[in-house]
C-alpha cells in the first residue's frame, strides 16, 4: 500500500534520481534550440509553399480555361482569379503567423486555452463562411461574363438564373468540404480543448 | 539575449524535465516536447521580462505547451501509450515489488492533462495560491481538485 500522505516525498526522491541524465550542458541546449527553430520556421515555410502552389496552381488552370474559352472580359476575369489568389495567399499567411503567435507566457493554463479555443472558434467561422462565399462569388462573375459572351444580357433572361442556381450545390459542397477539412485538421484539438476547459471551469 | 535566456533555461532545466516526464511516456516523446517547450520559452522570452518568478513562467509556459500541444506524432505515440506502460511492468517481472516512485508515475500516465498539472504542482509542493494562479482557478476549487485526484490516484495504485 502507498502511504498517500508521503505522495511529496515519494515524488522528491524519485524525482530528482530520474531525471538526473536527462540533464543538459548549455551548449546541447543551444544546439536544441537553433535546430527546433529552423525545424519550426522551415515547417511553416513548406506548408505555405503546399498551400501557395495549391492555390496559384487553381489559379493557373482557371486562367488558362477563361483563356481558353476567348471571353470578351477576360482581363477583367484574370484579374478577378489573381485577386482571389492574393485573397488565399494572404489568409494563409495570416492564418501561420496567427497559430505560431499564441502567447503562452503571461497567462493562467485556464486563459491560455480559452484563447486558443476562442483563436480556434473564430478561425472556424471564418473559414466557414469566406471560403464558400468566395466561390460563390467567383462562380457568379465567370457565369455572368460566359453568358455575356456566348448568349447575351444576362440579367433579366430567366435562362441565366436556372444555371445561376447551380451555385447553391456547389457552395454548399464547398462548404461541406471545408467543414470536413477544418474538422480532420483542428476538430480533434478543438474538443480536447474544450473538454479541458470544462474540467477547470469553477 | 540569448546567452542570458541560455544561462536561465540552463539554471532551472529540471522544471522542463519534470514537466516532460508527466507527459511524455518514451524517451522519444519527451524529448520532443522537451525541445517543443524550448521553442515556446524562448518566444515568450523577450515578454517575460522577470515580472513574475523564473520557475512561475517556465512552469506556465511549459503546461501550457505539454497541455496544448497536440502534434500528430504525439498521438501516434498515444496510441502506444499503453503498449510503453506494458513494457515497463514487462522489464520488470516483479511488478508488485516496484517502487513508489514508478507506481506514482504510472498512475498520473493514468490521468487527464489538466489534472496532470494540478497534481505536478502539488507534488512539487507550491502552494495552493500559486497553483490557483498558474491554473486560474480558484484555491477552493485546487483544494477540491487535488483531493480528487489523490482518491484517483489512491485507486489506481492501492486498487
Amino acid at each position: 500500500m502507498v502511504d498517500m500522505e508521503n505522495l511529496q516525498k515519494i515524488w522528491a526522491r524519485g524525482i530528482s534520481s530520474n531525471i538526473g541524465a536527462a540533464v543538459k550542458s548549455q551548449d546541447e541546449l543551444k544546439q536544441l534550440l537553433t535546430s527546433k527553430v529552423k525545424t519550426s520556421v522551415s515547417q511553416i515555410n513548406r506548408n505555405m509553399l503546399i498551400d501557395a502552389i495549391i492555390a496559384l496552381a487553381i489559379g493557373v488552370g482557371m486562367i488558362a480555361f477563361t483563356i481558353y474559352l476567348h471571353l470578351e472580359n477576360q482581363g477583367f476575369v484574370i484579374a478577378s482569379i489573381l485577386l482571389v489568389i492574393a485573397l488565399l495567399i494572404i489568409h494563409y499567411r495570416v492564418k501561420y503567423r496567427y497559430f505560431n503567435k499564441v502567447g503562452l507566457e503571461a497567462e493562467s493554463i485556464k486563459k491560455s486555452i480559452e484563447k486558443l479555443v476562442k483563436q480556434l472558434t473564430l478561425y472556424k467561422k471564418i473559414y466557414f463562411w469566406t471560403i464558400p462565399s468566395l466561390t460563390a462569388l467567383l462562380f457568379t462573375i465567370v457565369h455572368i461574363l460566359l453568358f455575356n459572351h456566348l448568349i447575351g444580357p444576362w440579367l433579366n433572361n430567366p435562362e441565366f438564373w436556372v444555371w445561376e442556381a447551380v451555385v447553391i450545390p456547389i457552395t454548399a459542397s464547398v462548404f461541406l468540404i471545408v467543414k470536413l477539412l477544418f474538422n480532420y485538421m483542428y476538430g480533434k484539438q478543438l474538443m480536447q480543448l474544450k473538454g479541458y476547459l470544462k474540467e477547470l471551469g469553477d | 539575449m540569448e546567452q542570458e535566456f541560455l544561462e536561465v533555461i540552463d539554471e532551472n532545466q529540471r522544471i522542463i524535465h519534470k514537466v516532460c516526464k508527466v507527459y511524455a511516456r518514451t524517451i522519444e516523446a519527451h524529448n520532443d516536447l522537451f525541445q517543443e517547450i524550448l521553442l515556446q520559452l524562448w518566444k515568450s522570452w523577450g515578454n517575460f521580462k522577470y515580472h513574475s518568478k523564473v520557475s512561475t513562467w517556465m512552469y506556465r509556459v511549459a503546461l501550457n505547451t505539454a497541455i496544448t500541444h497536440a502534434k500528430k506524432e504525439m498521438r501516434i505515440k498515444d496510441k502506444r501509450q499503453e503498449l510503453a506502460d506494458e513494457t515497463i511492468f514487462q522489464s520488470k517481472p516483479e511488478a508488485y515489488e516496484q517502487d513508489d516512485f514508478d507506481k506514482l508515475q504510472l498512475a498520473i500516465n493514468k490521468l487527464s492533462k489538466p489534472d496532470k498539472a494540478i497534481i505536478l504542482l502539488y507534488l512539487e509542493q507550491h502552494s495552493y495560491k500559486d497553483i490557483a494562479g498558474m491554473m486560474g482557478i480558484t484555491e477552493t476549487n485546487v483544494g477540491a481538485k487535488i483531493n480528487r485526484i489523490k482518491n484517483k490516484l489512491k485507486g489506481i495504485m492501492n486498487g
